[in-house]
Formats: structure tokens, sequence, C-alpha cells
């Protein structure tokens, strides 16, 4: 509901409208990063019906919205809806709660906060929020306040495993995307593991509406689910999980036999020139040749036959410039022979290995051979060509290879900076489009980088980057707002690591598994009661969410909250947040860099503004258009800091650090996805994938009674072969099992899933399972040293590795 | 409205739009999503099917409404009104798309505190009441699209005028012709619904590229038998050569009955043509064309017959009449002298009529079974057999059998709600079947329509039935010109023919007995005859009016009950996973159908996937 008219029926109804009714434009701010705009009409302080917006000045765009966001409203006044402060007075987790005024809450949280800071330090309280690029003012008055006390800060994006360490490594930022309206100009496209029809809604229409019919783009949905976005697609491919990898070197070696590479494009854009030293397996620098400094790098130039130095200001190259892609030189340094290789000698050396032979890569992939050739033929030679990837291939221990290997595959077809061109994972809001350091790190003060893997490992890894401080007496506090972490495949042992803290708050409008295990959960706003900057890499439109209602029930905005444990911890601190949100709204956009130079606060009260970006916008913009060096800034990030890892400033598909070395991966090679799983696992005959469902955006929606009406039960989708040799029914009551837990819930027989895999989608809450925690059959964590060598928060961090789980099912009764 | 599969992505944006502007209750989903599956790995095909009301040109639920709740709005748009809607659920069943919701009780989303749903949805609806999609008309009359349509992320939905060429809908189509070669089409079309919402097809090819997986073993279980020819079955053939040879079988039947026409109802009533043309010609040709024997002339002098009064022995001795018998015998025999009125009535025979009324009725039977079996296919009984199976056959025809006489012969649901319209309805009803029976009582026991006493049960079973039906009758033409709803903007027309035939059939037959028991002998044959052409054309075209819905509701409500019960049993999965339960068999249908429409050559399994 509703229209605020009567139903239509035979004759004009006398019930006249409300006098008091007001429409209001707004911005939503979920974790799906839609950033969709929407008119709200609000009678007497209630939303009553919700309207896309469709506002946008590029009218691609228009209209925005989904089924999520239009069913809201029953969140909002949802049945789980938090209506006081709660302290818990029973065991955790144990339900027994003592609603709370505002005061006594705060009173108590302040009190063991001041006991933290006065006997172990700040740095032992923890802050997780949501991805924070969902809440620029109100999670960032919470980051405020961390970086103001000292305390340590989870980035929630990396604990998802939203981070794809495949772009870091390649690129220097943890993703790369174009604008959603590029895709419009694909001919080739290939939704690699992406099923943007269930999880990017609001942008789908770029491949359905534009690519495909107006274009006629061959669409290949590369995934071992005939997902729904399959249904869009011309030829689904369904690949065996954690194949992904050889399938796109199988590629890479198609375009090199055939020769369709984009030599020009590997010449200005990657490091396949730099030459790499046989004795050590660095590159080599200028340096070594006193051609210059250590951070300068060469290529063997054939039109001069002699080295030349790589600019570290530009990426453009003199135009007679003709780099060595191939071949072995030899060179003195240091008194020294040394062989030299360039980077794509080496590439083509793993490359054209046999078994990387398309006949060769089939059987494991279970793609043919045949097909392997067509699609990397159809990819460099129908263009513009572009690759949406998702996060079942970053999910993987070994993901950041295959996102490398894929990386590699468009750079020698060149398909990257064009419109329509790119490699693009969604992967999560993180990637800020505006630089917020003046709001969130006053005086350029910042919380302490702690990421949430070492609190629920309860302790650092021995290869625990130096510049991660893990307090020194263990994490004592936590502070999770807005995430639902105990809905997540590694529940179990965060629940063991919070049994061991003195004080777990949760903020959030919805009772979450997550709130119910608190000691003391504050009632926040949803983002329709409160206002906030929007920004979102699906599009670049910057955009004002709006307090459409009050907070509602005795919910209290983020901002407020934190003003008032600040009053108490520290009033000292209190004129850093003696502001309202439009203040912080301000100087954010002062202080935001460039994109917003030109924006002000009352244009954005008016409606959606772009951002100062390029139109449209492919990725890398900088790069491509500008050539400007990689990698591209990540903000909040200072300029310069992803320099230490991505060196050349180009796309580097060699990486010269030991730590690859000792595994291996200087170069994109194929590991098998379960090879690093003790033998009892890989024995397991089922592998498991969780995808993002249109339900949910995570587990966000998971209680929302009209969507529940929907999506009525949690079903695991099982092929009717698997199921026939495990005697399940379709409907049946099942459990899902392996060495570390189970859980039950209901079969779905389907032929659009490949034998030998399950799907179970990615969220629900755990009273909505037939039994036991959603996915606790998640195999143990492992952190790789690759993920560790460097650190910066959600740019350089640890990932995920959900999808690696291999599992097996029975019927239950 | 159009939408374009090749661009909906099955978000179900469009479900929460819908749900989100008009505010229906649990289970109830104007705007939905079928989500199809088929064939068999690895060649699975997907498709989505975004259902709403088609807002038919020739609506079978409105059809259906015995209420006259559902109308067609001059536009087209067809809604239910909701003030007028009595919850019978005729049109449940008789929707072929399962687009109408109707539910005994509701449930809500949120708590009931909550003034979203307390003050804003709840106090716009009337409960117990039939609800589909209203194209959003209360936006549409402001110049505004649906819901749906503003909120179709992917704007599959093109919504305007088809009519209008300028309109939005027809340049889209004209230009997805030239640039796509795609033709709009409907769902369903052999329902005869002509729907006004349409859709174009899917682009994507849709192959697959695998070697295959593990190695398949081969299946047991037989294909989905989903996909049958559209021919009609050997079924309706041996029905219709069953009906013929009835008809044949009944003529000859009555060929070969003896005529007795002293005793003949029709030719005796008035005329035996004794005095020829202009009352001219005399006794001679017109009696000798009769053929009657002796006994029976003797028998018509004595007796009196027509015009002609009864002669006693007095008046004219037996030898005398055996003398004219002679004479007539013997006289030359003129056809030209024989009375029109006469000829009527001979052909007007007890057996003749017999005969026309058996055909005609059989005929009315026959159409009469085909609109039935057209309204109870448009419920998808086919596809409802696996659930009825599962939910036990016998279980099944209970609630069938039990809902057509309660909720259909004895129409309890007006009953409940209102017992001077349940008086009428049972008049009209109970009237009819009176009649029926009576007709039936005296095709049996006094085949050849001999007088008998006023008073006799078989006599004066159809005057009273008549009586009442009149009564209802009268009532309800009473209840047209008062009520506003009667013009649903289809029927009318239909509706007024039904009733003053019947109307024209009652007070003719009354006043035929009257006349006869007046002794006006000279109008009772042709106000007969006006009653007797009035019956024909009452049953001859009682499949085609309002009078179908005697049999036609109480089958939808029928039906409508069954699925009910089928869902509340809770044992088949497709009811359990749909929105809005109760569709399942109806959306499988338009599955298999839209898919032998989109890909010919397909073979495997059509399955509907509700979640995820």
């Amino acid at each position: 509901m509703a229209t605020t008219k009567p139903v239509p029926g035979r004759f004009p109804a006398l019930a006249s409208e409300p006098q008091n009714k007001r429409v209001v434009r707004t911005t939503d701010s979920p974790n799906c990063t839609g950033a969709c705009g929407w008119l709200a009409t609000v009678v007497d302080d209630v939303i009553v019906d919700l309207k896309p917006a469709a506002d946008y000045p590029c009218a691609e765009y228009n209209p925005r919205g989904c089924l999520r966001g239009m069913s809201m409203t029953h969140l909002i006044y949802g049945p789980d809806r938090i209506k006081s402060p709660l302290i818990r007075v029973g065991e955790r987790g144990e339900g027994k709660w003592k609603e709370a005024t505002w005061d006594e809450a705060l009173d108590v949280i302040a009190e063991h906060m001041k006991r933290i800071i006065r006997d172990h330090g700040a740095d032992h309280m923890l802050l997780f929020n949501q991805v924070v690029g969902t809440g620029y003012v109100q999670k960032g008055a919470q980051v405020r306040m961390a970086a103001l006390l000292g305390m340590s800060f989870a980035t929630a994006y990396d604990f998802n495993g939203d981070i794809s360490m495949g772009f870091t490594h390649t690129v220097g930022i943890d993703c790369v995307e174009c604008e959603t309206k590029s895709w419009s100009y694909a001919k080739t496209a290939f939704l690699w593991s992406s099923n943007v029809f269930q999880t990017r809604i609001p942008d789908a229409k770029f491949l359905t509406q534009y690519a495909k019919q107006q274009n006629d783009c061959k669409i290949y949905c590369i995934d071992p689910r005939c997902s729904q976005t399959a249904k869009g697609a011309d030829v689904w491919v369904p690949i065996n999980p954690g194949t992904d990898c050889a399938l796109a070197l199988s590629m890479c070696q198609v375009l090199i036999d055939e020769d369709l590479v984009d030599w020009e494009f590997l010449r200005t854009f990657t490091d396949c020139a730099t030459l790499i030293r046989s004795d050590n397996g660095q590159r080599l620098r200028a340096s070594a040749l006193d051609l210059g400094s250590e951070d300068e790098f060469v290529v063997w130039d054939e039109a001069t036959n002699g080295f030349f130095k790589l600019p570290m200001d530009t990426l453009a190259l003199p135009d007679g410039l003709r780099p060595a892609f191939r071949g072995t030189r030899r060179v003195t340094i240091d008194g020294a022979e040394v062989e030299i290789t360039p980077v794509f000698q080496l590439l083509e050396d793993v490359i054209s290995r046999d078994e990387y032979r398309p006949e060769n890569v089939a059987p494991i992939t279970d793609v043919p051979a045949d097909a392997i050739r067509d699609m990397a033929r159809r990819f460099a030679t129908v263009r513009p060509s572009s690759i949406i990837i998702g996060m079942g291939l970053n999910h993987r221990l070994h993901g950041d290879l295959t996102i490398r290997a894929i990386l590699l595959f468009s750079a020698l077809a060149g398909a990257h900076g064009k419109p329509g061109e790119s490699v693009s994972i969604y992967s999560g809001q993180h990637h800020f489009r505006l630089d917020v350091s003046p709001w969130w790190f006053p005086e350029g003060r910042r919380p302490k980088p702690l990421p949430m893997h070492y609190f629920v490992l309860g302790k650092p890894t021995e290869t625990i980057n130096p510049k991660i401080k893990y307090p020194k007496d263990g994490v004592k506090a936590l502070f999770v707002s807005h995430g639902n972490p105990l809905v997540t495949e590694w529940s179990e042992p965060m629940k063991r690591s919070i049994d061991a803290l003195d004080l777990f708050v949760v903020l959030d409008f919805s009772m979450s598994p997550t709130c119910e295990y608190a000691d003391v959960v504050l009632p926040c706003p949803t983002f329709w009661e409160k206002v906030e900057l929007v920004g979102t890499s699906c599009h670049p439109y910057l955009q004002i969410q709006n307090e459409v209602v009050r907070p509602q029930y005795n919910s209290r905005t983020e901002m407020w909250i934190v003003r008032e444990l600040v009053r108490r911890v520290d009033p000292s601190l209190l004129p850093y947040f003696d502001c309202t949100e439009w203040d912080a709204i301000e100087a954010m956009l002062a202080g935001g860099g460039k994109e917003v130079a030109e924006i002000t606060l009352d244009q954005l009260k008016a409606g959606p503004v772009r951002l100062d970006v390029h139109d449209p916008e492919v990725g890398c913009d900088e790069q491509f258009h500008d050539l400007k060096l990689f990698p591209p800034r990540a903000y909040p990030f200072p300029e310069g800091a992803q320099r230490e890892f991505l060196k050349t400033g180009r796309m580097e598909f060699y990486k010269e650090e030991d730590v690859f070395a000792k595994l291996g991966e200087q170069v994109p090679v194929y590991k098998p996805a379960f090879s690093h799983l003790p033998v009892e696992d890989q024995d397991l005959p089922l592998c498991i994938v969780t995808p993002h469902s249109k339900w949910r955006v995570h587990s966000t929606h998971s209680n929302n009674p009209l969507l529940l009406n929907l999506n009525r039960k949690p079903v695991v989708e099982i092929h009717p072969i698997d199921a026939a040799l495990r005697g399940i029914h379709d409907g049946d009551e099942v459990e899902i099992f392996n060495q570390y837990g189970s859980y039950r819930l209901w079969a779905l027989i389907t032929e659009s899933i490949k034998p030998g895999v399950l799907c179970t989608d990615h969220g629900w809450w755990h009273r909505y399972l037939a039994g036991g925690f959603y996915h606790s059959v998640h195999t143990h964590q492992k952190i790789k040293p690759t993920h560790e060598n460097y650190y910066l928060p959600a740019v350089y961090a640890p990932g995920q590795h959900w999808k690696d789980t291999r599992v097996d099912i029975r019927r239950v009764g | 409205m159009l939408i374009d599969l090749t661009r909906c992505i099955g978000c179900d944006a469009c479900t929460l739009a819908c749900k989100q502007e008009n505010g229906t209750p649990m289970d109830v989903f104007f705007a939905r999503v079928l989500n199809i599956e088929a064939g068999r790995y690895p060649n699975t095909k997907r498709v989505y099917l975004p259902m709403l009301c088609y807002h038919c040109e020739n609506p079978a639920c409105l059809k259906a409404c015995p209420n006259k709740a559902i109308f067609r709005r001059p536009d087209g748009v067809v809604l239910i009104d909701q003030d007028r809607c009595r919850g019978t659920g005729a049109c449940v069943s008789a929707c072929p798309y399962g687009n109408v919701f109707l539910q005994d009780e509701e449930s809500w989303y949120l708590n009931a505190d909550e003034s979203y749903e307390k003050d804003f949805v709840k106090p716009r609806l009337r409960s117990g009441v039939a609800r589909k999609c209203t194209y959003c008309v209360h936006r549409v009359d402001e110049g505004l699209d649906p819901a749906c349509v503003v909120a179709c992320p992917t704007t599959a939905r093109i919504f305007g005028d088809l009519d209008d060429e300028h309109s939005p809908i027809a340049t889209y189509i004209r230009d997805e012709r030239v640039a796509t070669g795609r033709e709009p089409f409907p769902l369903l079309p052999e329902a005869g619904t002509r729907p006004a919402g349409c859709y174009l097809g899917p682009m994507a090819a849709q192959a697959s590229s695998t070697l295959g997986g593990r190695a398949a073993p081969e299946r047991a279980e037989p294909l989905d038998s989903g996909k049958r020819s559209r021919n009609p079955g050997p079924g309706s053939k041996v029905l219709v050569s069953v009906v013929l040879a009835l008809i044949f079988g009944l003529v000859a039947l009555g060929r070969a009955q003896p005529i007795k026409p002293h005793v003949d109802v029709y030719s005796s009533t008035n005329c035996m043509g004794c005095h020829g043309m202009s009352a001219m010609g005399g006794l001679g040709p017109p009696i000798a064309r009769t053929k009657l024997t002796y006994p029976e002339f003797l028998d018509v002098v004595r007796k009196g017959k027509g015009m002609m009064p009864a002669t006693p022995a007095t008046e004219m001795s037996d030898d005398r009449i055996t003398q004219v018998y002679q004479e007539l015998e013997a006289k030359p025999w003129d056809p030209s002298q024989i009375p029109i009125a006469f000829k009527v009535g001979q052909m007007l025979s007890t057996r003749n009529v017999s005969i026309l009324f058996t055909v005609v009725t059989l005929f009315a039977l026959v159409f009469g079974t085909k609109v039935w079996l057209y309204w109870i296919k448009l419920s998808a009984p086919r596809q409802l057999w696996p659930a009825m199976k599962r939910f036990g056959l016998f279980r099944s025809a209970g609630v069938l059998i039990r809902s057509l006489v309660i909720d259909g012969f004895l129409v309890a649901s007006l009953w409940k709600a209102n017992k001077v319209r349940w008086l009428m309805h049972g008049l009209m009803l109970y009237g009819f079947c009176g009649l029926l029976l009576g007709d039936v009582l005296m095709q049996i026991f006094n085949p050849t329509r001999a007088e008998m006493p006023f008073f006799s049960p078989l006599k004066l079973l159809p005057v009273l039935s008549g009586a009442a039906a009149l009564t209802g009758l009268l009532f309800v033409m009473h209840r047209y010109r008062r009520d506003a709803y009667i013009d649903n903007g289809l029927t009318q027309g239909r509706d007024f023919l039904f009733m003053n035939l019947f109307l024209h059939t009652l007070i003719s037959g009354f006043l035929t007995v009257t006349l006869k028991r007046a002794g006006v002998n000279d109008w009772v044959m042709p106000i007969y005859l006006y009653h007797l052409s009035a019956v024909l054309l009452l049953l001859g075209t009682a499949p085609f009016t309002r009078f179908a819905h005697v049999w036609v509701v109480p089958t939808m409500v029928a039906v409508t009950n069954l699925t009910e019960a089928i869902v509340a049993d809770g044992k088949d999965l497709g009811y359990q996973r749909e929105p809005g339960p109760g569709r399942h068999h109806k959306s499988q249908r338009i599955a298999v159908s839209l898919m032998s429409g989109i890909d010919p050559e397909a073979s495997g399994p059509v399955v509907l996937r509700y979640y995820p």
C-alpha cells in the first residue's frame, strides 16, 4: 500500500484524499549499492507509497529501483523493527532483554568504553560497520568517533570477501567498474559468474534493452547454474565450479595462437614489455642500468636496440618505441650477467603450455574446445567486448588468480577503456565516489585498521602484515553497526570470539540474529529516516538521502548516538560532533576531490548530480583516457598509498614479490580450486555455491514479510541425478553437511544446475531454516600470504573463500 | 499493455510495485512473474513471464459473474467493483490465466497496530471479495501509467491505447516488427478471451555450451505429457456422433407413432378444416384428407372438435353420420380447399412438435455442453488433475458435488447474504426446474397431450412453476430497471434477450391456458404457437445468453472450491510454493503453451519455479 485513492469501482468514490499528503524525493542506500532515487508519499509521518523517482538527467537510468526498495515499507514498519534500546539480561543469545531508555543504554556502553580505554587502550574496541559506502555521513560519524578515540576499525568489504585481490594485484585497486550505462555499447559480453539480472536489477536494462535488443550483443553466461541471468544469454556455459582460471588462460592461448593480440594496448597500459631478471625474479629497475631510480623501469626498444626508461608520470609512450615482448636477452648488472625476459614472454611460456590447450582444458572446465575458441575469437573480434565478473569467481582462495587471468585475457584483446569495453566487478560500495576524509578523519586522525578476519580467528596469523596492530590484550569490545556477521558462513567461530568480549553492541533497525547475540542493541532509523549522502559505482550520480519521515519509534540516528557516546566518554571531543548531517555533507563536498569540486549542496537538494567523470565512465578513465599511471586512486586514502603494490604504474601481470614466487603465482596460473582443502573435504562429492538472490541484500530483507510471501522457504537447488542418487524428492527436507557442520532446508530439484553442484542462496536468517545455522559448513578460514604482504584497508587485504566448500547432502526423515 | 520478454529479467519489481500501490493482503498478487524452466540439463531454458489481468475484450470473469460486479469500461478496462462483489468465486475459476484472487480469510503482513496497514491499507479494501489488477485506473485516469509500468526497471512494460497509432505501445509494436521481426502475441488465444495484454518474445538464443558434465545416466521417468496438440480429441467426435444418433433415433421413434387426430391436442384445439378454405369448401376434402376411420369420424362428431360443437344422437343419428361419411369419401379431393390454418395445425401434430422440441433441446444441450466444457476448460482441469489425484479423486468428487448442490442448486451463498435475493433466485431457478420437470412428466404420462382436468398434478406443476418463475422474473426485471450495475459493458444485450424471451414464454403459456379455460378458442392456437416459438427460441439461445450462468456459475464455483480445498490440503508442492496459491495449474498450462510457441522444437519438461 498504497495509493491514497479508493479502489477503483463502478462509480467515482466519494472518499476524499488526505490533505496532508506530501511527496519527498530521496535515495536509498542499502548494501546492494544500487543507490536508486525514490519518491515517497507521506501522510501523517507514515510512508504510504513508493515510486521510482526516475529523474536522472541521463534518461537511460530511469527508472531505477527493484522489489527490495519497493518493499522497504515492510521493513520500516515490519514486525522485527527494534523499537527501543535493549539491554541483555540473560545469557548471550538467550533472548532475554530489558527495554531501556537511551540514557540507560548509552550509560552502560560508555562505562564499558571508559573502563576499556583506561585498562587496555581504545584500540581494544573494534568498530565494524556495514560497507561504509552505504553511509558516508552516518556510518562516517562512527568512523569519526573511532578515529578520534583511537579505536580499531574493521571494514566489512574485505570481511565479506568482496575485495578482489586479483584486481589489486593487476591494477592496484580492488575493483574496477564502468558505469552500467556503458554496458549498452557492448556487442560481446561475458557475464562471468555474474548474475546481474538478480543482483543489479536497475542496471540490467543496459544488457537487455540496449546491448541485446538494440545492438544484438551476444551474451555469454559462464556459470555452473543456468542462473536467472542465463535467461537473457545467447550461450550458457555451464562451467565446472572453480575452473574459470583454466578457461581464461586457455582463451588467452587462443588469442596468442591466432594472433588476435592488441599489441598497442599491451605496450601502453601493461607491464608486458618490462623485463624480469632471471637471477632474482625481480623486475629490472632503471637504477640497475644507471638509467634512473629504483622506482623506474625499462623496456627493450627494438627500434633503437636499446633500453628505454618508462616514464613515471604518464602512460604515453613515444610513437617510435617498439618494445620487445618476446625473447631473452643478457645484460650485465653489477658485474654479473643476468638474463632478462619481457613479462609477455614469461606469460606466453605459461599460457602456451599444453595444459592450457582448449582440448586439454575442455575436460577440466567441461567447456568444449570449440566453444573456448569461439568465445575467445568472438571477444577479440566483435567489439566492443565487455566482461562482468561475479563474486563466484572471487570468493575462492585462488580467485585472485582467476581474476588476474581474466584481466590478462581482456588485456590481450585490448578490451578496456572504451564504452562497452571493460572488465567490471560490482562488488560493493566501498568504492568511494569522493574523498570522505574531511568528515571521517578529522585532522588526519584515522582509526587503527584491523581486518575482521583476525578478530574471528581470535589471534593474528603468523604472516599478518606489520601495519596491522592486533590489540595486545585482544579485542574487548565490538560495535557492529548495521552488519549481520552472524548470518555469514563464518558465524560459529565468530560467536566464539564474541563470547570472549566484555561488550558487544549492535546498532540496527531490525532485530537480526546478530542483534539477538548482543549485550546492548541500539535502534537506528532505516535509510528512509535519516539524511545521508549517497554515491555508487553503478552510476555516477551523487544524491541526497532525505529524512522522509522522522526516525520512527524510539530510534536515533548514528550521528546522534555517536554524539551522545562521546559526551559520556570524552566530552572534550564534543565539538567535533557539534554539527548536522548537512554540515558533514558540505565538508565532504568541499574537500572531496575533483569529482565533486563543482557540486554544491543546493544542487544535490534539487536532485541527482552527475560527478565530474567521463561520460560514459568506462572504469580507470584517468588511465585509459588521460594516460595517467595506474592505479586509480582509492578514496579515502591519499594519493600514492597504492603505489607500493603496483610499482610500475601499469597493469601488472607479473608480480615480483617473493611471496608470489614462493607460491608460483608470479604470473596467473590455474590452481584447482579445492586443492587447498584437506583430503577428506576434497573427497566430498558436491560443491556448493551461495549466490545472492533478488530477495535480499545479503541478509537484509531476509525478514521482509512481503518478500517472504513470495520467496517462501530456503531451498537448495539440486540436479535430478544428484537427488535421485540420494533418494531426495522435490520439496524434501534435506541436510547439507560436511565435517565442519550441517544445516537443514528444503530441496528444489531443478534442471538448471550442473550435476555435482548445489546452490543455496545467501543470507537466510537461521529462523527460516529447517535447522542449523546458515551455511555453517564453511571450510576453515585460510588467508593467502599474497594477500598479506601489503595492507591498505579494503584495497589490499585478505578476502574470503566462501565458495571453496565441499559438502554432501542427505534426506532428513 | 505490451510486455517485451526480451527486456524482462523476472525481477518482480512489478509484483512489489503493485503490492505497494494496491495494498493487497498476503498471498494476493495482481502482478506476478512466472519463472519458467524448460528442457533438461544442459539444454535448460529459462523464461520469465510477467502476468497480470489482461483486461480481455471478451472477459470470462465478467461473463461468469452472477452479480454483475465485474464490468468493462468503455476504454476497455475490466474492473471488479468491490462494493458489488459478493465473493461467489465463479470468476476465479473462469479466468483462464488465474488472475482473479479471492480469499475467505485475509491475513496481513504487519503488526495490527502499525499505522501503515491499519490506517491506509485496510480501510480501502473490503474483505471477502474477488480482486484483480485494475490497470491502476486511478492512476491512468489522471494521465499516469500503472504502478508496475513506472516501476519496471527494464522498461519491459509498454502501456497505452492499441487503437491509437501514435501511442507508445502502437509505435513500439511497429518498430519492433521492423527492427527485430517480432509480432505481439496474447496468451492462450484458444480461450477466446481476446486479451488486451500481449507479449513480444525473447530474443536471446539460450544455447548451451558444455561437454555435458558427469555422464548422464538414462532417465527412466517419462517425458512430460504437458505438450499436447490443440486439435480436438476423439472425445468430442464421439459426443457429436452420439447426439446425432439420438436425434435421428428420436425422430424415427416419433414418426413411428400413429396419429390420433381426434385426441391430438395440437390439430384438435382449433381447426379440423371441416369447411375448407374461407369456410366455403364444405366438409369434404379436408376431412377426407385426414383419412379418419369411421369410428374416429364418429367420435369427432359426437364429442365435438374445435369450433364444431358436439353433436348428440338426438340431432343426428348414427345412420346419418354413416351416410355423410360415405358421401365425403366418395367426393373428389381438392387440395386447394385445405385451409392454411389446418395445414399448420396438422404439421403441429404431437409427434412433430415432440420431434422439433427434442431436436432443439438436444442442440441446446450440445451447445450447452460445449459452452460448459469451454468454461470448464478455462479452469484448466487437465492441469488440475494431478493435484486432484494427490488430493484423492473421491474427496475431489465430494467437494465438487457438495459445492454443486449447496452453492449451486441451493444457492447457499445468497441464502446467507440476502434472503430476498435468494427468494428471487429460488423462484426463477426452481420455477424453471418445475417447468422442465412438468414437461418431462407430461411426456411420460400423457405423451399425446390428451385433455386432463385442471387440478391434475401434471397440469398443476407447470402452472405453479410458471407462476413462480414469472414472479421471480418480474422481480429481476424490476431490479434491472433500478440497478445501476446492470450494464457491465459487454453482456447487457444477451441478458435482456434471455429475460425477454423467458417473459414472453411464460406470459404466452399462461395466456394459452387462460384463453382455453375461457373458451376463446380463436386465440388459443395463435397464442399457443407463439408460446411454442418462444420456448424454442429460449432453448435454442440458452447456451449463449445469461441462461448459461445456471450451469456455468455453479460449476465454476465448484471448481474454485475444489482448488481451494487442494491448496488448503497443502500436499501439492506447486501450490505450496506459488505466490497467491490456487493458480499453479493454470500457470502450468500457460507455461507449456508459451514455451511451445517460443520454441516449438524443444523437448523436455516445462517446470514452474517460484523461487529462489
